[in-house]
């Protein structure tokens, strides 16, 4: 079985390349989302953040995100503490996931933060799906519904893009230019071979 | 040498001159100077024949609008008269008021050339009894007219409304009023289809406005009136987006057809008033399989076929997809 994770900065449409990957047959981890079902229902995430950042952060058995992003996005010191707790489990989630996907010849990830948490480690190959600076913007501001400053903030805060096209081993070029299936096509023929 | 050198230098000069000059014999001069111009002045005013020319200024009143006048109307007549002394000073320095014609009048009576004793006596009311008119020019104003067509026609506008930022024209703009009658031949009404306003540019208008604009003329055509008002509705609006689902129809029941992305960013422009009232059911994006499925490079331009219609500014992201199908059977 083939392991490839998908990666991207905001904007970049990675889950509409993960829409084709799904369309061929190739089941898609939600990263992002796991995660989320992670921090309510792991009874080890969520006593490591209790004891970490105290225990108001869960709320009628949930974790309450936007309390949690408050406290962890404004010092680079909780955010390295609450990372460290959630991306172990998150792989050793995905890795039980793998497991249970056997049958199928290739499985995907799609994770935003695929780097920086580590999880490139256990992929046989990434692709970044990558755009312009200024589309990725454009399609962040209107998903978001925010601003341009807010969102370039964000996107500063994250991984250069040319840092993640140097690791990857394949680019999907989403910048309406190219077509997304042909190439998602063409890398799946590759990755048969 | 400066000026100031130059002052100081004949100051002292003039002073002297002016030390020894005559003023009492001066003053005796123009007293008596005085006196001589009073005596003429009287004598003047004694005088019983005194001729005199003027320059009276014609204004026509009363014109019907929908004649034209066959030849050009004079803007003033020359009259030449005499009198006495004192009723010509009188002429001399008083404001001439123009001579009204009504035309109206003049042309329900009968007269379509001013002359003899009705234009005498049109000139006389300017006069005092006692002047006598020796000559007048011109001699005849002629008052022909020829009739009119009329045709009403709608008024639009030729020109830019621009908002300041945060204002939107919602309707179209009315005009007061909403039609104007022209007035000219047969044959130059009969292309015209509607009265077009002067090229005007609003910029930058912040609230509804109500402002005059002429109607931009025509050779040969009379227009009435030859200015409207246009009003202009301004209301303020705001930015809302909403992310709508691609959907597809006549797809063949063996099919399935899939876009990527399957969702997407409708952007628009509403007024405060609509903002709330509006949900993203009231858009559709809806392509129908015959008009994509053979596209080249499977990829499709999106536009709504269904929208409200209180919206503007519409913007669709990303504007085109890419698409596949999927065998059903195949599955």
């Amino acid at each position: 079985m083939i392991t490839i994770g998908v990666t991207g900065g905001m904007g970049s449409g990675k889950s509409v390349v993960c829409d084709i990957l799904r369309v061929h047959g190739i089941p898609v981890y939600d990263a992002d989302r796991e995660a989320k079902e992670l921090n309510d229902n792991s009874p080890v995430i969520r006593e490591e953040i209790i004891r970490q950042f105290g225990e108001e952060l869960y709320r009628d058995g949930r974790l309450d995100r936007k309390a949690f992003a408050s406290v962890i996005f404004q010092d680079e010191r909780k955010l390295a503490i609450a990372n460290a707790i959630i991306h172990p489990e998150l792989a050793k989630h995905f890795l039980g996931w793998c497991v249970r996907q056997q049958h199928h010849s290739v499985v995907a990830i799609d994770a935003a933060l695929l780097f920086e948490a580590g999880f490139n480690k256990w992929l046989d190959k990434v692709i970044t799906v990558y755009a312009p600076k200024d589309l990725r913007l454009q399609r962040t501001i209107a998903r978001d519904q925010s601003t341009a400053d807010h969102v370039e903030a964000r996107m500063n805060r994250q991984m250069p893009e040319e840092e993640k096209i140097r690791r990857s081993d394949f680019i999907i070029y989403n910048d309406n230019q190219h077509s997304l299936i042909l190439q998602v096509a063409e890398l799946l023929l590759k990755l048969r071979e | 040498m400066g000026i100031k050198a130059l002052i100081r230098k004949w100051t002292p000069k003039a002073e002297a001159y002016f030390s020894t000059f005559p003023w009492k014999n001066l003053l005796f001069f123009l007293l008596f100077l005085v006196l001589a111009f009073i005596f003429w002045l009287m004598l003047f005013f004694q005088k019983e024949n005194v001729e005199g020319s003027y320059r009276i200024p014609l204004k026509y009143t009363n014109i019907p609008e929908d004649v034209v006048f066959d030849h050009v109307l004079p803007e003033f007549i020359e009259i030449s008269v005499a009198d006495n002394g004192v009723e010509m000073f009188r002429l001399d320095i008083r404001k001439k008021d123009s001579l009204e014609i009504n035309v109206t009048e003049m042309l329900d009576g009968g007269t379509t050339e001013l002359q003899g004793d009705q234009y005498r006596q049109l000139i006389r009311s300017q006069l005092s009894p006692s002047t006598n008119i020796r000559g007048y020019y011109p001699m005849r104003i002629s008052l022909a007219t020829s009739r009119l067509e009329s045709k009403e026609l709608p008024v639009h506008f030729d020109g830019e409304i621009t908002t300041s930022r945060a204002n939107l024209v919602p309707d179209s703009v009315l005009f007061i009023p909403e039609t104007v009658i022209a007035y000219g031949s047969a044959e130059s009404l009969k292309q015209l289809k509607s009265a077009i306003t002067e090229y005007t540019l609003f910029k930058n208008l912040k609230a509804t406005s109500q402002l005059p604009i002429k109607i931009n003329p025509v050779k040969g055509v009379k227009f009435v009136p030859t200015e409207v008002e246009i009003y202009i509705p301004i209301e303020e609006f705001t930015e809302r987006t909403f992310e709508i689902p691609i959907t597809a129809t006549r797809v063949p029941a063996d099919l399935d057809v899939k876009f990527f992305p399957s969702r997407v960013n409708v952007s628009f422009s509403v007024t405060l008033e609509e903002y709330k009232k509006i949900t993203p059911e009231d858009f559709a994006i809806e392509l129908n399989y015959r008009d994509f499925h053979e596209n080249e490079g499977g990829r499709v331009d999106l536009e709504l076929t269904k929208r409200p219609l209180s919206v503007n500014n519409i913007r669709i992201s990303p504007s085109s997809v890419e698409f596949l199908f999927e065998n059903k059977s195949g599955r």
